[in-house]
C-alpha cells in the first residue's frame, strides 16, 4: 500500500470515514430494527385505509414494529456520543485535536458522519417498503376483485372490492418517511448539542433527557396552565406547532395525529412541508449552537462537569419552572398561604435539586452555590408568574380587536347543537383545521366581538370585587354557580380572530351556555351558520358502506359476529323520558335495521332541519314531545318538534310508532338493576327552568341578571319527593326535557335528568313540591328516596 | 522552526504555564525537563495544537498551531498514555493516521516494525504498555512529519527497547532532519538524544540550554591545598558549588576548561582532578547558582 492510497481523501473525508466505520456495529443494529418497524407498519396502514378502522390483524405485530422503530430513533443519541466521545475522555481529546483538521473540519466530519450511520440504515430499511409500494401499484392498485360480503340479517352477496391501498398509503406514507428522517435529524442534533456542553458521558445522557424532556414539558405547562387554564389565551394551533417543531417528542405527537391515527390533535391538515420548514430551522438553529460551543469549548474541559452551565442553568430552570407549576398551579394562592403542601414539595424539589448538583459537581465542594442557583431559579420563577399575574398576562388577556380590524372569526361553539356530535367543540381551538365555524359574515363579526366583550366586562366586574382572587375564572364561576345541586349547563366559547393583518389571536372563555346564547342567538340564528352547522351534521355520517363494514368488523372482532344487531346498523328511538332509567329505555325503543337508502335519507333531512328551522324554533324549544335517536356505531340526537322532516322520515320507516312515555313502568322498583344503575332519585325545585337558555332568555325578559335570579329562585330550593303520588304521575306525563315560557316554573330532576313542568301544571307541582322533604334532611341517607310509596321517616 | 513567546495558559486558578519563551531550530532534538506539573505536558499540547494559549504566541514556521489544520499536519505528538488506541490493530492504526498526513509510509511503517515486530492483527489492548509505546512512535515516525513530540515517550520500555526507539529517532533526525521536541523527568534521556533542553519548573522554564554548551561550561574539580582557602579566595572564577571534606576541597566552577584549570592551579594544589560532570548535576548546581531548592523542584 502506498501513501498515496492512503490519503486519497480529505482528512475530513477520512474522518468521517472512520467514524462511521467505528458507528457500523450501531448501524446494523438500527437496520435490523428498522426491517421489523417499516414494511410491519406500511402493511398496517393499508390495512386501515382499506377497512376504514384503527383496529390491525395483529396488534401485537404493530406494537414490536412501532417500538422498533422508536427504538431505532431513540438509539440516536448513541451515535452522537460515540461520534463527539473523545470530549469526555482526555487522551482521545489529545488523540482527536492534535490530527491535522481545523475545528469545523473537524466538527462537521464527525457531526455528518454520525447523521450517515444513523440515518443510512433507515433509508436502506425503505427498501423492501418501496419493492411493497411498487409491486401493489403496478400489481394491484385499480384491480377489481370480488369479496363475498354478508349483511348483518346473514345474507350473502358478492361485491365488487377495488383495490386502492397503495395507492392512498403512499402519501401517508411518504409523510412519516420525510418527517421522521426529520426527527431523526432533529433528535441527534439536540444530542450533539448537549453532548458539546458536557463534560463527562454521565452530563451527557442526564443534560439529553434534560433537554428533551425540558422543551416539550415546559411548553405544555405554559400553554396549558398558564395561558390557557389561567388566562383563557387559546395558542393551541401554534403551540402544537411549536411543540412539533422543537422536540422529537411532539413531532412524533404531529406524526401519528397527521396520519390520522389519533384524533386529539388534529394535526391532518398541517402540510408536511411547512412543518418540515419549522423542523429543518430549529435543527439549524441547534446546529449553529452546538458549533458557537464546539469552538468555544476547550481541550481541557474534559471531565469538568457541565461545560457550559449556562445550558444546563437554562435547561434545569425550565424543567423547576415546569415542576413548579405543576405542584403549585399558576396562582399565588398556595405561596401566599404558606400551604403545607408548598413547603413540603419546595423541600423534595430542593433535595432532588441538590442532589443533581453534587452529582454533576462529583461531591460536595462548593454546594452553596447550588443552593443559591436554587433560590435564584425560584425567586426568578415567583417574580415572573407575578408578574403574568399582576399584569393579566400582560394585557392579552383582556385585549379584544375592534370589528373593522378583523377578517374572519372561526368559532368553536356549537350553541344550542352543542350536544350534537360534531358540533361539540371544546377549548382546544378554533380554526378552519380544527373544524371550527368560518364567520366572515361583518354582523355575525361583530356581534361575536359585543359578545366577548360582555363576557369580559363581567368577568373585570367579578375581578374588582374579588381583589384578593388571583383566579379570576374561579371566582367567575363561584359567583354564578353557587350550588352544585343545581343543574347548570356552561360550554366554552372559543374564537379565533384572524385579523386583516393577518395575525391570528384566540381566545377562549367558560360561560352559561345560557349566556352563550343569548350573546350568540344571532349569530346562531343566521345562515351563515345554520349552513355550517348542517354541513358538520352530514360530515358526522360516513358513507354507509364503510360503517357497514366497519360494524362488522367490530362484531368479528369482538366475538359477537353471529348477532345481526351488532354486525348491522341499527336505529333506536325513544322518549327522554324513558331513558332515565336503563332497562325502561330498552324495553320501551323502537329498533330498526338501518339501510343505505334509510341512512341517507335520515342524514339528509336532519341536515335539512338545521338549515330550516326558524330563529323562533331554534331559541325556543318546541314544547311538542322530543324523542332521543341513536344509531348504532355514530352518536345520538335529541330532536323536538320542529324536526319536521326528519320526523317524517322516521314515521315512515315506522320509528315512532307507540313511542310513549310509561311512567309506571319507570317507576316501577324492578327496574333498578343492582349495582350499575342508579337507585331513583326524585327532586323537584320551584320556580326554576332545567333548561339555562330559556331561564336567561327568561331572566332577560324580567329584567333579573343570572345571579339574582340564582339567589331568589334556585338556591337551595330543591326537595326530595318520597310519595309517588297521582300528582307526580301527572306531572311527569306533561313535563318537557325542552321547555321554553316567560313564567316561573317548577323542575322536575329524575336522576340527574331534568324535565320542566310547563306553568299551567304549576298548581299540582306546587302540591308535590310541598308534600316533599327538605333535602338537608335526607342528604346522609339517600336510600329513602326510591320506590314507589316509600315510607317518611 | 517552534517559536513559543511569552506563552501563559491557565487552568481555572491554576496557571501551568507563566510567560514562556522557547525557541526550537529545526532538525534538532529538544528536552523538556521538569517535576510533575512542571509545565511540560501543556507546551507539547500547546505545539500540537491540543491547548489554545491563553496569552502569547506558539508558532511553527511562523505560523499559530492552534486550529490550524495546515500547521498540524507537520506535527505529530505522542501523548504519555496508550489507552485511546486500545480499540485499534496495528493495521487499523496504520490506515488510520494513513488517512490525514499526507506523508505517511506504509513501507516505513512495515520496515520498523520488521525491527520490533509486533503483531498487525492484534488488538492494542490485548498489547503490553511497552508494545503500545513502540507501536505509537513508529506511527509517529511513519507519518514522516518535521516534528514529533513525545510526552514522557520512553516510559514503559525494557533497555533493549528503549535503545532501539532512540535509534529510530536518531535514524529519523539524520536522515529527514526530523524536529523532536522530548519531554522527560529523565536528564540521563534527554542527555543521550537531545541537542539543547529547558528546565521547567512551576510553569516557567528556569533556563535553556545547548547542551555541548553547558556540559563543556561547568566543570568539577577535586583539590587538596597546601592553605586553607575559603570560596572567595578564587578570584575571576565563578564558583557554582564549594564544599571542603577533610584536606580535599570540590568545586563546581563554571567556565572553559583551561581558564578554570589555571585559576585553581594558581593556589599551587598537591592534589588535582578534573572530574566529568553528569548532566544532573550540572543542573543541580546551575539551580543552586539560581537560587532554587533542587530538592524542592525534584
Amino acid at each position: 500500500m502506498t501513501s498515496k492510497a492512503l490519503n486519497k481523501y480529505s482528512p475530513s473525508v477520512h474522518n468521517g470515514y472512520w467514524n462511521i466505520k467505528t458507528c457500523r456495529k450501531y448501524s446494523l443494529i438500527f437496520l435490523l430494527l428498522h426491517l421489523l418497524g417499516a414494511p410491519a407498519m406500511l402493511i398496517n396502514m393499508m390495512y386501515n385505509i382499506t377497512n376504514h378502522i384503527s383496529n390491525t390483524p395483529s396488534e401485537s405485530v404493530l406494537y414490536i414494529a412501532g417500538g422498533a422503530t422508536a427504538l431505532a430513533g431513540a438509539l440516536g443519541i448513541i451515535v452522537a456520543f460515540t461520534n463527539f466521545r473523545y470530549l469526555f475522555n482526555k487522551n482521545q481529546v489529545d488523540m482527536s485535536l492534535s490530527a491535522p483538521l481545523s475545528m469545523k473540519q473537524r466538527f462537521l466530519s464527525d457531526y455528518l458522519s454520525g447523521l450517515v450511520s444513523y440515518i443510512l440504515p433507515f433509508l436502506a430499511s425503505q427498501i423492501p417498503s418501496v419493492i411493497l409500494f411498487a409491486v401493489g401499484l403496478i400489481g394491484y392498485d385499480g384491480h377489481e376483485f370480488t369479496l363475498l360480503k354478508t349483511n348483518s340479517l346473514g345474507e350473502e352477496w358478492l361485491s365488487p372490492y377495488i383495490c386502492e391501498s397503495f395507492g392512498k398509503a403512499l402519501p401517508a406514507y411518504g409523510r412519516l418517511f420525510i418527517g421522521g428522517i426529520l426527527l431523526m435529524i432533529m433528535l441527534y442534533t439536540l444530542t450533539v448539542l448537549v453532548t458539546v456542553c458536557s463534560g463527562t458521558l454521565f452530563d451527557a445522557v442526564a443534560q439529553t433527557i434534560l433537554l428533551n424532556g425540558a422543551i416539550p414539558a415546559f411548553l405544555i405547562i405554559l400553554f396549558e396552565r398558564v395561558f390557557r387554564e389561567r388566562f383563557m389565551l387559546d395558542f393551541s394551533k401554534p403551540y402544537l406547532h411549536i411543540l412539533s417543531w422543537t422536540s422529537p417528542a411532539g413531532g412524533l405527537l404531529m406524526l401519528i395525529c397527521g396520519i390520522g391515527y389519533e384524533n386529539v390533535y388534529d394535526y391532518s391538515a398541517v402540510p408536511i412541508l411547512s412543518w418540515a420548514a419549522g423542523v429543518i430551522v430549529f435543527s439549524a438553529a441547534v446546529f449553529a449552537l452546538a458549533y458557537c460551543f464546539y469552538k468555544k469549548r476547550r481541550a481541557e474541559d474534559v471531565s469538568k462537569p457541565l461545560v457550559f452551565r449556562g445550558v444546563y442553568a437554562v435547561m434545569i430552570t425550565l424543567m423547576l419552572f415546569t415542576a413548579e407549576i405543576i405542584f403549585f398551579g399558576p396562582d399565588m394562592d398556595m405561596i401566599k398561604q404558606f400551604d403545607k403542601y408548598f413547603f413540603g414539595v419546595l423541600a423534595v424539589g430542593f433535595g432532588i435539586y441538590m442532589l443533581f448538583e453534587i452529582i454533576s459537581n462529583r461531591g460536595l465542594k462548593k454546594l452553596w452555590r447550588g443552593a443559591v442557583r436554587f433560590v435564584s431559579t425560584l425567586a426568578v420563577f415567583l417574580i415572573c408568574i407575578n408578574v403574568i399575574n399582576t399584569t393579566r398576562c400582560f394585557g392579552a388577556e383582556f385585549n379584544m380587536p375592534e370589528a373593522d380590524e378583523v377578517e374572519t372569526v372561526y368559532l368553536g361553539y356549537g350553541g344550542v347543537y352543542n350536544e350534537f356530535p360534531n358540533i361539540s367543540f371544546t377549548y382546544f381551538g378554533a380554526d378552519e383545521a380544527w373544524g371550527a365555524f368560518v364567520i366572515k359574515d361583518r354582523n355575525n363579526i361583530e356581534n361575536i366581538l359585543n359578545a366577548q366583550n360582555d363576557i369580559i366586562a363581567a368577568m373585570k366586574e367579578a375581578l374588582g370585587n374579588n381583589k384578593d382572587k388571583d383566579d379570576l375564572y374561579n371566582g367567575y364561576w363561584e359567583n354564578i354557580l353557587l350550588d352544585s345541586d343545581v343543574p347548570y349547563a356552561y360550554t366554552y366559547l372559543t374564537a379565533c380572530h384572524e385579523l386583516k393583518s393577518g395575525i391570528r389571536q384566540t381566545k377562549c372563555f367558560p360561560v352559561m351556555t345560557a349566556e352563550a346564547v343569548r350573546c350568540l342567538m344571532n349569530v346562531e340564528t343566521s345562515e351563515e351558520y345554520k349552513v355550517q352547522a348542517a354541513e358538520f351534521i352530514k360530515e358526522d355520517f360516513p358513507p354507509y358502506d364503510e360503517l357497514a363494514e366497519s360494524r362488522k368488523t367490530q362484531a368479528e372482532f369482538m366475538g359477537k359476529a353471529d348477532d345481526p344487531e351488532q354486525r348491522g346498523v341499527y336505529i333506536y328511538v325513544s322518549d327522554p323520558l324513558n331513558n332515565v332509567v336503563y332497562q325502561a329505555m330498552v324495553d320501551k325503543r323502537i329498533k330498526k335495521f338501518v339501510d343505505k337508502g334509510f341512512y341517507e335519507e335520515f342524514r339528509d333531512a336532519l341536515a335539512a332541519d338545521i338549515v330550516n328551522r326558524t330563529a323562533a324554533e331554534y331559541l325556543t324549544p318546541c314544547t311538542e314531545r322530543s324523542y332521543n335517536i341513536y344509531i348504532s356505531g355514530l352518536a345520538s340526537w335529541e330532536i323536538d318538534g320542529s324536526f319536521t322532516e326528519t320526523l317524517k322520515v322516521l314515521a315512515e320507516h315506522g320509528c315512532l310508532d307507540g313511542i310513549e312515555a310509561d311512567i309506571d313502568y319507570i317507576l316501577d322498583e324492578e327496574n333498578y338493576i343492582n349495582g350499575s344503575i342508579p337507585k331513583m332519585s326524585i327532586t323537584i325545585s320551584e320556580n326554576t327552568f332545567d333548561n339555562s337558555v330559556s331561564r336567561v332568555l327568561h331572566c332577560q325578559k324580567i329584567g333579573m341578571s343570572n345571579t339574582e335570579y340564582f339567589d331568589k329562585y334556585v338556591l337551595d330550593k330543591g326537595r326530595y319527593v318520597i310519595h309517588y303520588s297521582d300528582e307526580l304521575k301527572e306531572l311527569f306525563s306533561v313535563m318537557q326535557s325542552k321547555y321554553v315560557t316567560d313564567e316561573l316554573c317548577y323542575t322536575i330532576s329524575l336522576n340527574g335528568n331534568s324535565f320542566i313542568i310547563p306553568p299551567e301544571y304549576s298548581e299540582i307541582a306546587e302540591k308535590v313540591f310541598l308534600s316533599s322533604e327538605d333535602k338537608d334532611k335526607y342528604a346522609e341517607n339517600t336510600s329513602l328516596y326510591y320506590g314507589i310509596g316509600a315510607a317518611v321517616e | 522552526m517552534i517559536e513559543l513567546k511569552g506563552v501563559t495558559k491557565r487552568f481555572e486558578d491554576f496557571t501551568a504555564l507563566d510567560g514562556v519563551d522557547l525557541t526550537v531550530e529545526n532538525g534538532t532534538a529538544f528536552g523538556l525537563l521538569g517535576s510533575n506539573g512542571a509545565g511540560k505536558s501543556t507546551v507539547l499540547r500547546l505545539l500540537s495544537g491540543i491547548y489554545e494559549a491563553d496569552g502569547g504566541t506558539v508558532e511553527i514556521d511562523g505560523e499559530s498551531v492552534f486550529d490550524n489544520a495546515e500547521v498540524k499536519r507537520k506535527v505529530f505528538f505522542i501523548n504519555d498514555e496508550t489507552v485511546q488506541f486500545g480499540g485499534m490493530t496495528l493495521a487499523e492504526m496504520k490506515k488510520y493516521y494513513g488517512g490525514f498526513y499526507p506523508n505517511f509510509s506504509p513501507e516505513l511503517f512495515d520496515k520498523l516494525n520488521d525491527t520490533i515486530k509486533l503483531p498487525e492483527r492484534k488488538k492494542m489492548d490485548k498489547f503490553s504498555k511497552g508494545m503500545k509505546r513502540q507501536a505509537v512512535v513508529m506511527t509517529g515516525l511513519a507519518c514522516k512529519t518535521e516534528y514529533l513530540f513525545l510526552d514522557e515517550a520512553f516510559d514503559g520500555l525494557d533497555p533493549t527497547m528503549r535503545n532501539i526507539v532512540k535509534r529510530m529517532l536518531v535514524d529519523a533526525m539524520l536522515d529527514r532532519k526530523l524536529t523532536a521536541v522530548i519531554s522527560s523527568h529523565n536528564l540521563k534521556e534527554i542527555n543521550e538524544i537531545c541537542d539543547s533542553a529547558a528546565l521547567m519548573h512551576k510553569g516557567k522554564v528556569l533556563f535553556c540550554r545547548d547542551l555541548d554548551s553547558l556540559k563543556g561550561g561547568v566543570h568539577k574539580i577535586q583539590a587538596a591545598f597546601e592553605k586553607d582557602f575559603c570560596k572567595d579566595d578564587f578570584e575571576g572564577l565563578e564558583i557554582l558549588h564549594f564544599e571542603k571534606n577533610g584536606s580535599l576541597t570540590y568545586m563546581i566552577a563554571k567556565g572553559d576548561e583551561e581558564t578554570v584549570t589555571e585559576a585553581v592551579k594558581k593556589k599551587e594544589p598537591k592534589i588535582f582532578d578534573m572530574i566529568p560532570l553528569t548532566l544532573e548535576e550540572i543542573f543541580i548546581y546551575e539551580m543552586e547558582e539560581m537560587g532554587y531548592d533542587f530538592k524542592g523542584v525534584e
